[in-house]
């Protein structure tokens, strides 16, 4: 299982509100910006993660979430949370 | 209200016969469409950034999708516009390299996302999809050096003509005695693609109008002579 982590030099869109998000996110370092259609605004910060459920059920997430600038973040794919899984069961 | 993310099946998506996973069948195609995630993404919505790391593949069902390099001035290259069928982040399979450009979607977009460890493993299961992915990678590998040989040995009316030909064989569209571009590209954008100033780009179109080989309609180009395009463009097809 090949687990890189991304770094983000500067504010960047990981996901768009309304779309399912790609990967879920475990924030190493620095912290995520979500921002909902009423502008309301919440960071989620290092240790947290983002689109677990959504990325394992393929559901919408409602909000816009940006990086901001020294955010290190860990993306975990379908495939890696199947494995997980199933590493689980197995143990 | 039709949720526009709902799933495509790939057996039933338009691009299914153009693409990666054209030779598979109902029960090959099933573990892609239950893995894959499906997004409707709006015009100027991006797909990726350049120097992100890639998470998978990109498969685009309808829609198009135009990939950007920034320069160190800032000044953005238009690349390539990728359309239906086409896939998109195929390079990092085999690389660990970051993405080298942005996608950005020109228009209300639909694209598929595989995952990376997924599509490793398809293709060691399915052979025909790593020849077509490999028949992909070949396919880039010739048009940018077609690129890099028209910037070094064509002029700007050369590579203009070259590039109305390309996009005519990618986003062409039959009508009576002329092929539309379906693709509504700014000046700027034409021009980085050619490697030259907006100003100039204007003058040559102007040309290539008066000559009678385009007409143009607002953005939108029509080729109406494609003979002499293929003349004009040092191209011996």
């Amino acid at each position: 299982m090949n687990m890189q982590t991304q770094n983000f030099l500067k504010t960047t869109k990981i996901h768009y509100k309304g779309m399912i998000p790609l990967v879920a996110y475990l924030i190493i370092n620095g912290q995520l910006e979500t921002r909902d259609s009423k502008g309301n605004i919440k960071n989620i910060s290092a240790g947290e993660m983002i689109g677990l459920k959504e990325v394992w059920h393929h559901e919408p997430l409602h909000f816009d979430i940006d990086t901001t600038p020294g955010t290190t973040l860990l993306p975990l794919d379908k495939s890696m949370l199947e494995r997980f899984k199933q590493v689980l069961l197995e143990s | 209200m039709e949720n526009k993310n709902t799933k495509l099946e790939c057996e039933s998506c338009v691009s299914h016969l153009k693409g990666i996973f054209c030779e598979l069948n109902h029960d090959q195609l099933t573990p892609i469409t239950k893995q894959k995630i499906t997004n409707v993404y709006k015009k100027g919505q991006t797909l990726f950034v350049e120097g992100n790391h890639p998470n998978g593949i990109f498969c685009v069902s309808s829609g198009n999708i135009k990939l950007t390099e920034a320069g160190t001035d800032g000044k953005e290259t238009l690349i390539k516009v990728v359309t239906k069928g086409d896939i998109l982040g195929h390079r990092s399979l085999f690389s660990e390299q970051k993405h080298h450009a942005t996608a950005v979607a020109m228009e209300e977009t639909r694209a598929c996302f595989i995952d990376k460890s997924f599509i490793i493993n398809l293709i060691k299961d399915q052979p025909s999809v790593s020849l077509h992915v490999i028949e992909k990678l070949s396919k880039d590998i010739g048009d940018f050096e077609l690129r890099i040989n028209s910037m070094h040995t064509k002029n700007v009316r050369e590579r203009l003509a070259e590039l109305l030909l390309l996009l005519k064989e990618s986003h062409g569209v039959s009508e009576e005695g002329r092929t539309m571009i379906n693709l509504r590209l700014t000046r700027e954008e034409m021009s980085t693609m050619i490697g030259t100033a907006p100003e100039t780009l204007i003058r040559f179109i102007s040309e290539f109008k008066e000559a009678g080989l385009i007409e143009q309609e607002g953005k939108t180009i029509f080729v109406k002579n494609e003979e002499k395009l293929i003349d004009w463009s040092g191209c011996h097809i």
